[in-house]
Formats: structure tokens, C-alpha cells, sequence
């Protein structure tokens, strides 16, 4: 029973945090049609930003308390052998209060982060093809890959920052559960927050955009502007979800953001269904139940024995299923299993009231008449 | 002193010349490679993620045939049994993929982007079985064909010409110019750039559209294979080395505007840039050998960025002497 919380928890923030990036690609995909391949890059960026705040936080408030003095002769002062200990040695010293005032600031600088690196986007999108533009963002985020991976600075290379405290450090017991609660309520957040803009006139001109940027230009709307707020939009919520995981994983580590995350989450939206945030949530909800539950850990956590050869290809055989996933859709239903509604405007809406009140005269009328 | 700046000096020669052979190869690898994902782009329009899985499967392939075949056989008869089974496995997974993903959306009048998505979908379903096949079936998860790579020479007993530095040159070329006369000679060439530019118009001519279709896919991909196996032949090939080395690829058709010629010599052009920018920089400014793959990548973005169409483009009509 234990067991079948914590993969449920596991589940929840694995959802929450997919929930997330694909309302961010469904802002830029879906409705203003701008196919950012490159949402890794941005998870990324938010999960550097918050975990190198983080880090250099807990450093600075714990590392005095604990009388452990960390310096470093080359790269950043939490990549060294002292500062593990620190982080280590943190829960003791600071409180929860502490930890929660670290985790938020950290979320603020991670959507601050993702959305100022938007601006790096917002320039190809507005020259390229959208097959190319693609290919050219896709690129950008193994650039960062490849570069961070490498580099000491800023998230000290391929060993990663690891050992990050999560706010809810002193409920050992049911942390998981806590913090799977709290993804939910970040991830709530972002959902009304997604669906009251993208219902607004802002919204609409996205879909405008998105549908004829000529016609969009001729009445008026700022093309460029509209695709830049996008993408401003976007970035910043996959920020939040970048750290979200890195206080769920602890860890920080540039081999997280592959580009199969993209794909993941494009699976996500092309499954539930473009421009439309419950389908988003939908696909992201059945794409992180196979990345949780296609787990060789989560199968004998429940009980399930497969043959072993079963069992060793499943890491493999969930992307083997995604892979599948995408085409059926593509081919079978390509508008998703959530198909995009006409807008939700107030003008529809009182058109339709007034319609309504019409008919229900004429019919007091005619029935005045017999 | 003297003897200190003579050894340095000569480090730097061999060095140099060291990584101009390397990146030759490599070059043209990335050249070749590219010249079948240049025809798949010229005649159906797609941008096909999956071509590098094609290239993975024909280096298991190579793999594969010369593992049944090595102890009776001489090495010539199994650096062609790899070639032939790189080349045709490479063939039929291009037109598979085409038979069983690509044209179904093709005839429901799937957009660009939606291709590529798709064909992310294909890469997926390809590279994770072979992944996932290698791991429960204890297969190796680095492959090399077991023929011998010869060394034909040795220059200064540091660099080397190998067996893989030819054979990968000449096929390159080879190709690039036989998939430009191809196109540009041929009625079957000229078939293809009608069913490119427009599939009703053709048919309306007399063109069997889907044999031409066929016949680009089963090309494209014998040219993936026979880049697979020379990839192999010099490099060991993991399940993940087609999407390694994917994006070296698009950004050499990038550059070369979607021409045969220009797509052989912009690989050239990366792979050297590649392996003489990391030599230069480590030996200069100590800078880590392990940020060369950035070159390529931040060549692609540039080109995509400044210069979409193109920036070799080497079409016929700048070749000829007419104009």
C-alpha cells in the first residue's frame, strides 16, 4: 500500500510537471503555432536557474551554522566536496520556513530565467519556416546540452549539483506525498492561468496569428510582438516545471534535458490535443503514467513480475510506445483526443443570450396569437 | 630551447595534419550521409528525423553479415557482404518507413511540420527497439563490421591514411556526382524534380509518381547504409550514433541549400572545421577537445538564422560552363 502511494505521488508530480511543459508548448504549438523544439532548453535554463539559487542560498544560510567553510580554487563554490556536505547537513540547521522561502524564490528566478531567454527564440521564429524553425530551436537546446555538460559553469558539468533540499525535508515520511501536492497546486495555477489567457482577447490573437499572420498584420495585430509574448509566456512556465524537477530530483544535471524530453511532451500535446488545455493535461497525465509506471522500480514496487528480458527492454519500450503513440495519432484522429473548441467569448456568448430571449418572444408570441 | 620549440613545432605539423586526414573522413562521412537526406528533402519535402536510424540499422546489418561470414571468408568478400547488407537493410528501412508512416499522412495532406513530428515518431519507434532488442537479447551495444581497416600509409608515424579514409572519400564523391547526374541527366532525375515541384502535375504527364517515390526512398536509403557501414567500418556504432550524428547531417544539407554537391562539400567543410577548430583550440587555449560537436551545431543555427536557403549551392547551372 505504501509502495502503491509513492508511485501514485511519483505519478502525480511526473504529471504535474509534464502538465505544465505541455501548456507551455500548447501556448506556443497549439495556439499561436510556433513548434518550439527546443522546450527542453528552457526547462533546462529554469532548472539551472533554480538550482544554482538554490544551491548558493543553502550555501550561504547553512555553511556558517554548521562551521563548514567552503571555498574552491576553480568553478563555483557549490560545485565543491564542502558544499555536498553543507547541503547534506542543511535540513538540520535551517527550518521549513527557510526551505519554502528558498524553493519559491528559486521558482520566481527559474520562470524569470526562461522567459528572458525567450527573447533568444522569439528571433528565429519570426524568419523561418516552421519545419526548419524546428530544427534550428532543437539544435539551440543541444547546444546548451552539450555545452553544460562540459562546462564547470554554471551546473558543474557532468557531475551536476545534486543534494538540493526539498521544502518538505523534514517530513521524511511522506515528502513525496507533500510535494506531489504541491506540483498539483502549481500545476492547477498554471492551468487557470493558461485557460483564462488563452480564452482572452490575448488569446484570440494567438489563434489569429497562428492561422493567417497576414490577415492577423492587416488587422492589426503586431505579428511580431504576438509571437514574442508567446513564446515570453511559454518559457516562463516550462522555467517553473525545470524547477519543480530539480526540487523533486534534488539534482541538477545537464544529461536530465536531453531532447527526448521535447519529444515527450510534443507526444503530450499532439495526443490530448493542440489548443486545447484539458486535452494538454490529458496527454500529459497518459505520457507520465507510462514514463512512471513502464518502470522496471515501479513494476516490483506493485507486485508485477515480467519475463527478465520483458523487464530490461522496458526503459527502451516506453519510448517504443510514445514513438507509436504519435503516429496513430497523426495518422487516426490527427486533431487529438480533446479536438480545439471555438473560442469562449463574451460576444457568442450574450449573441447567443439575446438569440435566446428572441426565440423564447416569439414563442410567448405565437403563443399569445393561437 | 631550440629542441623544445622544434618538438613543439612539429607536434603542431603532425597535429595538423592529423586532424585535416580526420576530418576529411569525418567530412565526408557527414557529406555522404547527407546526400540521402538531401534527396528525401528534394523530392517529398520532408525533413526526416528518421534517416539517421536508417544508417544504425545498416551498421548492424554490416555488423551482422560479416559476424556470420568472418573465419571462412577473405577480407574483400566481407567488406562487400557488409556493404551490400548496410546498403540494403539501409533500403528497405527508408522505404518501409515511407510505406508505413510517411505516405499514409502524405495522402491526407499533412503539412511540413507535421512530416517532421512524424518522423521523430518513426526515429522513436526505430532507435528504442534496437535499443531495447540490443539490451533483453544481450546483444552488443557497440558494433564494428569484422573486416580490417587497413593503414595504407603513415606520415611522420603519428598520422595515418587508413583503408576508411579512402573508401569514405570515394564514395562520397562517387555519389554526390552520380546523384547529380542523376538529377540533372536523367529521365528518371527529371521525373523526380516533377514529382517534387508538383506530384498532380506529373501524374497528368505519365509519371508513376509512386514508383518514383518508391525508388527516392530505397536510394536515400542504400545511401544512409553505405554511410552506416563506413561509419562503422572506421568508428564502433552504438544503437544511438544515427541521432549523434543526426543534427551534423541536417546541418550539412542546410548548408549545402538542399544540393548534392553542396551537401558533400559543406560536410567536408564541418568536418573539418570540427576536428581543426578542437585541435587548434585545445593546443592554443586549452580549451576541452569534448566541445567540438558545438561547431557543427552552432554552424547550423547560423545558417538557418542568416541564411536559410543555403550557402553552398552548387546547382548545375553554376557548374556548366553555359550559363
Amino acid at each position: 500500500m505504501v509502495a502503491f502511494e509513492g508511485i501514485l505521488a511519483q505519478w502525480l508530480t511526473y504529471f504535474a510537471i509534464y502538465g505544465i511543459m505541455a501548456l507551455s508548448f500548447n501556448i506556443e504549438y497549439g495556439f499561436t503555432g510556433i513548434p518550439n523544439f527546443g522546450k527542453v532548453m528552457f526547462v533546462a535554463i529554469g532548472a539551472y536557474a533554480a538550482g544554482i539559487l538554490a544551491s548558493t542560498l543553502v550555501l550561504s544560510l547553512a555553511a556558517p551554522a554548521l562551521g563548514i567553510h567552503v571555498a574552491s580554487q576553480s568553478g563555483p563554490a557549490y560545485c565543491s566536496g564542502a558544499a555536498k556536505q553543507v547541503f547534506s547537513g542543511a535540513v538540520q540547521v535551517l527550518p521549513t520556513t527557510t526551505l519554502f522561502a528558498i524553493f519559491l524564490a528559486s521558482v520566481i528566478a527559474a520562470a524569470a530565467a526562461g522567459a528572458a531567454t525567450s527573447i533568444v527564440a522569439s528571433f528565429p521564429a519570426l524568419r523561418l519556416r516552421e519545419d526548419f524553425l524546428a530544427i534550428t530551436l532543437l539544435a539551440a537546446g543541444e547546444i546548451l546540452r552539450l555545452v553544460t555538460w562540459t562546462s564547470v559553469w554554471p551546473v558543474c558539468s557532468f557531475n551536476g549539483i545534486s543534494g538540493i533540499p526539498s521544502p518538505f525535508a523534514h517530513y521524511l515520511g511522506r515528502a513525496d506525498v507533500l510535494y506531489a501536492a504541491l506540483a498539483m497546486l502549481f500545476l492547477l495555477l498554471a492551468w487557470l492561468y493558461t485557460d483564462y489567457a488563452t480564452n482572452s482577447p490575448w488569446g484570440r490573437a494567438l489563434k489569429a496569428v497562428r492561422d493567417d499572420d497576414v490577415a492577423a498584420e492587416v488587422y492589426g495585430y503586431n505579428v511580431a510582438k504576438v509571437r514574442a509574448e508567446s513564446l515570453l509566456v511559454g518559457s516562463a512556465l516550462a522555467g517553473v516545471a525545470g524547477a519543480l524537477l530539480v526540487f523533486y530530483s534534488g539534482n541538477v544535471n545537464a544529461a536530465t534535458y536531453r531532447p527526448d524530453m521535447t519529444f515527450e511532451v510534443i507526444a503530450a500535446v499532439i495526443l490530448g490535443g493542440a489548443a486545447n488545455n484539458v486535452g494538454a493535461l490529458l496527454g500529459a497525465a497518459v505520457i507520465s503514467g507510462l514514463l512512471i509506471f513502464m518502470n522496471p522500480s515501479s513494476l516490483e514496487a506493485l507486485g508485477i513480475t515480467l519475463p527478465r528480458a520483458v523487464m530490461d527492454a522496458l526503459p527502451y519500450l516506453k519510448y517504443v510506445i510514445i514513438g507509436i503513440v504519435i503516429l496513430l495519432v497523426l495518422m487516426y484522429r490527427p486533431q487529438g483526443l480533446v479536438p480545439e473548441k471555438p473560442l469562449k467569448t463574451p460576444l457568442v456568448e450574450k449573441t447567443r443570450e439575446k438569440l435566446r430571449r428572441y426565440l423564447e418572444q416569439l414563442g410567448r408570441q405565437g403563443a399569445g396569437d393561437s | 630551447m631550440e629542441v623544445g620549440c622544434m618538438v613543439s613545432g612539429s607536434i603542431l605539423l603532425y597535429g595538423t595534419v592529423g586532424s585535416t586526414l580526420n576530418g576529411l573522413l569525418t567530412g565526408s562521412l557527414y557529406g555522404l550521409m547527407a546526400l540521402g537526406l538531401t534527396l528525401i528533402f528534394r523530392v517529398t519535402r520532408i525533413a526526416n528525423f528518421a534517416y539517421a536510424e536508417y544508417i544504425t540499422y545498416a551498421g548492424y546489418a554490416a555488423f551482422a553479415a560479416t559476424a556470420a561470414l568472418a573465419g571462412g571468408a577473405g577480407g574483400a568478400v566481407l567488406f562487400a557482404a557488409g556493404l551490400l547488407a548496410a546498403a540494403l537493410v539501409g533500403a528497405v528501412a527508408s522505404l518501409l518507413s515511407d510505406e508505413l508512416a510517411f505516405k499514409p499522412l502524405w495522402h491526407r495532406g499533412a503539412d511540413p511540420l507535421t512530416l517532421l513530428v512524424a518522423s521523430m515518431g518513426v526515429a522513436f519507434v526505430m532507435r528504442y527497439s534496437l535499443l531495447g532488442l540490443a539490451v533483453s537479447a544481450n546483444w552488443p551495444l557497440q558494433v564494428q563490421p569484422m573486416v580490417g581497416n587497413p593503414v595504407l600509409a603513415t606520415i611522420g608515424g603519428l598520422s595515418y591514411i587508413s583503408g576508411a579514409h579512402v573508401a569514405a572519400i570515394t564514395a562520397a564523391v562517387a555519389t554526390a556526382a552520380a546523384m547529380h547526374l542523376l538529377f540533372t541527366r536523367t529521365k528518371t532525375g527529371k521525373a523526380m524534380r516533377a514529382t517534387a515541384s508538383n506530384p498532380v502535375l506529373a501524374r497528368i504527364s505519365g509519371i508513376d509518381i509512386y514508383y518514383i517515390r518508391r525508388l527516392t526512398w530505397l536510394l536515400a536509403g542504400a545511401i544512409g547504409g553505405l554511410a552506416g557501414f563506413l561509419y562503422s567500418y572506421y568508428n564502433p556504432l552504438n544503437p544511438e550514433t544515427g541521432w549523434q550524428v543526426l543534427l551534423w547531417i541536417f546541418a550539412a544539407a542546410i548548408m549545402g541549400g538542399f544540393t548534392f554537391y553542396g551537401a558533400l562539400v559543406s560536410g567536408i567543410i564541418l568536418g573539418l572545421a570540427e576536428s581543426l577548430a578542437s585541435f587548434y583550440l585545445n593546443t592554443f587555449f586549452g580549451i576541452d577537445t569534448a566541445y567540438s560537436p558545438v561547431i557543427a551545431l552552432i554552424a547550423l543555427v547560423l545558417v538557418l538564422l542568416f541564411r536559410p536557403e543555403g550557402v553552398i549551392r552548387l546547382e548545375a547551372h553554376m557548374l556548366r560552363r553555359r550559363a
